[in-house]
């Protein structure tokens, strides 16, 4: 079932908040029924067969957690029961995710003759569940993991907001809220904060997501040989959408989640703002960055740390700073770690092609941090401060779009060609080359030349760049009231108020609320839902 | 924290009651033209007064029937993309008006008894059924499995069971979208038009015309003639509607255009005359009309389907002497009726 379905909104959404408080009010273990019986349902909408899988999942991972505690103090039993969970975990991500796209290529490349093996429907929100639990052994195993209830292990893992797209959650911030009393008790502010959230996270989706969806498709339907400034336009289209449709997810989870009492971290910082790559990772996905750093980069980077002070090699600013520690301490985890994420998001070249790209970024800002210039030690003048914030900025944003024209492209191919035609080396319609690139920009003066057709796009695209820009966001419009368990700073923006509960609020969210549910129309998807 | 949810509740429900009432009560300023000219079949029946020959069927009957050529009692309640299901209400409604057809002419192409492809997007969203009518047709949607027209998501059917409630009684969100292609009464002068067009000529509808057309039939596409069970129902439950009302029915094929058949499947061609030749067996009160496939040349259509009007000249006169040869009540047709 879709946030943004008509019986998601008018029948589903109404209806489990009411029962829930209904029975909260009388019995919790009643109202934690009915959330894991309405999760389950959520899940079960799309294809109730995968419904077997999620349950069986959560029985496996229990078990294992449950074996692995047993046998705490007997190392190797533990920790074969641990490594036995998260191969099973893999293994189950890799029969669905990657298994046949490996299979079709092996019989691409002519190492297999035969009909090639076709694709697997890949069951929704997999790579999430999965993800999650794997943390829960490994925490289990290091002993950090104490709740223990059934329940609330279910409810972790498939509380319906969260369940299909994210944001992964971690069981030591979750499993106690949903132990407490209170979580099951009506609380209007929650409610009013929830579904102020919710309704601004929707309207990402449908006011501005879905809109640009057909500009940014049409663009990578056919890479090759587009005009410099139709690559531009469809690109950027991609890239907004993206950020919009995701952010937008994470925001309706985050306020269907506050509704029910729970808060949940935060996913998205205004990612676009960021003026340097460490940055923008701090920001976008964020608990997907904190996951892969907290069970991939730092597990690597206490090894190698190990080894080199085995073999006596200095560590931390001292042995970060000679080129040597600089590559094992710092690139080896960073590429290691996104390149995984870029795997994780899907089988194709172009996947490890997004994730060693950012890698490299990572690498280089790592090293211009390290060993570049240093800033003066004076004041810097405001002009000065402002070029160098743009300037950093730009750059920041170029590399990120470059990375998620790979991202979206069907093939690393493909995505190659929508890069040439955006430095003006395809032909599309127009000279093509540098007087391709000159023709782009006299017609932007306002000399019309006959094929231009793409400035009400380019308009749109500047109106939708300044929302991204000038406005605060979420984190920062609910500051005061804590939308998030992540603590947030607040990244500036060019224009600053809050939300506040009052009459005001209240009517321009109704206006919004009812735009978005005129504008619902059921079948538009998540981008993150294929992952 | 109160007067913000109050205001936010309060302001929410009276934009969607306005939008809603608003909505159903301007369809005519913003839906597209078809739903003028299902809406004028409506304005028909409702005063119907002059007893004769009812027509249903599908859109190349709505083109090609012309009551003004064929006799005063004759009346065109064809539609776009009709199936037996819309004939079924429509017909059920025509029982109710206070005088009663002598007789009944259906006639639908073999695609439309396997595809009801418009029976969301024009049959219930246009209000051609009633609310209870589609619920009522949901429900033997579902009894019956009809793969056409159920999507299969959702548990229980209960996505397309609250989109089928949800668009026959007119939720704004679906139909916002003709509002954002025509905004706000651009197109009720357009829809007026039609609708004077269909009393005036009983329910006669020019598509648009050319002179010639090769473009291949729908029946073309159909590689087998698996009739839609829910289509097949209100097929027979029509017939029977009508036997208990003592009122003959007919069916005849329109012409097909002669570009087209030598690309339609035989197969197709004979279950389909295999399946309505059944149907005749069964019921004493329903005849097949005349030849089973008459082939016009191409260049009496204006498109796939359609007559233009040359072929309306020479199609109405020979339908006429149809009628009259196979004695239809109401009758005689094509008889001027100065």
């Amino acid at each position: 079932m879709l946030f943004n379905s008509v019986t998601f909104l008018v029948l589903f959404l109404p209806l489990s908040l009411l029962v829930y408080y209904l029975l909260g009010y009388f019995q919790m273990n009643a109202a934690k029924f009915w959330l894991a019986a309405l999760s389950f349902f959520f899940y079960g909408w799309w294809n109730p067969k995968f419904l077997l899988l999620l349950i069986g999942s959560i029985l496996f991972n229990y078990g294992c957690g449950y074996l692995i505690q047993v046998f705490e103090r007997k190392p190797k039993t533990s920790a074969f029961f641990l490594a036995a969970g998260i191969l099973a975990n893999l293994g189950l991500l890799f029969y669905f995710k990657y298994l046949l796209t490996l299979l079709n290529w092996f019989h691409d490349i002519g190492f297999y003759h035969g009909p090639s093996w076709g694709s697997a429907i890949l069951p929704l929100g997999i790579s999430f569940f999965t993800f999650t639990q794997i943390g829960f052994l490994i925490d289990t195993q290091g002993g950090n993991a104490h709740e223990r209830g059934f329940l609330e292990y279910v409810l972790f893992v498939t509380f319906f907001p969260h369940l299909i797209a994210g944001p992964i959650l971690h069981h030591r911030e979750i499993m106690p809220q949903f132990a407490k009393k209170e979580t099951y008790f009506l609380n209007w502010d929650n409610i009013g904060v929830g579904i102020s959230i919710f309704i601004i996270g929707l309207a990402k989706k449908v006011l501005i997501a879905d809109p640009l969806s057909p500009l940014a498709n049409d663009i990578f339907r056919h890479t090759a040989d587009k005009h410099v400034v139709e690559a531009w336009a469809g690109v950027l289209a991609y890239s907004f959408q993206l950020y919009f449709d995701f952010a937008g997810y994470s925001e309706m989870a985050l306020g269907l989640a506050r509704m029910f009492n729970v808060k949940f971290p935060a996913n998205f910082d205004s990612p676009y703002k960021s003026k340097s790559i460490i940055d923008f990772w701090q920001r976008w996905h964020i608990s997907l960055t904190r996951y892969l750093t907290l069970y991939l980069y730092n597990p690597i980077s206490l090894w190698i740390m190990r080894r080199r002070v085995e073999k006596g090699l200095p560590l931390l600013r001292g042995g970060e700073t000679t080129l040597g520690g600089f590559w094992m301490m710092l690139a080896v985890p960073t590429l290691y770690t996104m390149i995984l994420i870029g795997i994780w998001h899907g089988a194709g070249f172009q996947f490890f092609i997004f994730g060693l790209l950012h890698g490299c970024y990572l690498c280089v800002n790592h090293a211009w941090r390290l060993f570049g210039p240093k800033g003066p030690k004076g004041p810097v003048s405001p002009w000065r401060f402002r070029f160098q914030g743009a300037w950093k900025w730009a750059l920041t944003y170029l590399s990120v779009l470059i990375a998620e024209v790979f991202f979206k492209a069907k093939t690393a191919t493909d995505a190659w060609m929508l890069i040439k035609s955006m430095a003006g080396l395809g032909t599309g319609d127009s000279l093509g080359g540098p007087e391709g690139v000159i023709e782009s920009i006299l017609d932007f003066l306002g000399i019309p030349i006959p094929y231009w057709n793409y400035s009400d796009s380019l308009i749109t695209l500047a109106v939708v760049f300044a929302i991204i820009l000038i406005p605060p966001d979420v984190p920062q419009l609910f500051e005061k009231q804590e939308p998030s368990l992540t603590k947030i700073r607040s990244a500036p923006a060019f224009l600053s108020f809050q939300w506040h509960p009052n009459i005001l609020w209240g009517f321009l969210l109704a206006v919004l609320a009812l735009v978005n549910l005129l504008l619902v129309t059921g079948n538009s998807e998540f981008l993150y839902f294929r992952f | 924290m109160r007067s913000f949810l109050i205001t936010l509740t309060a302001a929410f429900a009276a934009g969607l009651a306005f939008a809603w009432v608003w909505g159903l009560d301007h369809r005519l300023s913003y839906l597209s033209r078809d739903y003028a000219l299902l809406a004028g079949k409506d304005h028909l029946i409702d005063g119907y007064s002059r007893p004769g020959l009812a027509v249903f069927g599908d859109s190349a009957v709505m083109d090609g029937v012309q009551p003004e050529r064929l006799g005063p009692g004759v009346i065109n309640c064809a539609m776009m993309g009709c199936t037996p299901i819309e004939s079924y209400f429509l017909v059920r409604r025509l029982m109710k008006a206070p005088v009663r057809p002598r007789a009944v002419l259906l006639s639908y192409n073999a695609y439309h008894f396997v595809h009801p492809d418009f029976y969301w997007e024009n049959t219930v969203k246009f209000g051609v059924i009633s609310g209870a009518e589609a619920d009522e047709v949901f429900g033997n949607i579902v009894r019956l499995r009809d793969k056409e027209l159920l999507s299969g998501s959702g548990l229980w059917n209960l996505e397309q069971r609250l989109y089928s409630f949800l668009l026959s009684r007119g939720f704004p969100p679906y139909y916002l979208s003709s509002l954002i292609a025509e905004p706000f009464g651009v197109r009720e002068k357009e829809n007026e038009e039609a609708l004077a067009v269909i009393a005036q000529t009983r329910g006669q509808y020019y598509f648009p015309q050319a002179d010639g057309s090769k473009t291949l039939n729908a029946d073309t596409k159909l590689k087998a003639f698996t009739v839609s069970p829910v289509i097949d129902y209100y097929f027979r439950q029509t017939l029977d509607l009508l036997k208990k009302e003592n009122i003959p029915a007919y069916f005849y094929v329109m012409p097909i255009n002669g570009y087209s058949v030598p690309h339609l499947d035989p197969g197709v061609f004979r279950d389909y005359k295999a399946y309505l030749q059944g149907v005749a067996q069964a019921d004493p009160q329903f005849h097949i009309l005349s030849r089973f496939r008459t082939v016009y040349p191409w260049t009496l259509f204006s498109d796939y389907a359609h007559l233009n009007k040359k072929g309306t000249l020479r199609f109405n006169p020979e339908f006429a002497k149809i009628l009259n040869r196979a004695s239809v009540p109401g009758g005689p047709y094509g008889v001027s009726p100065h």
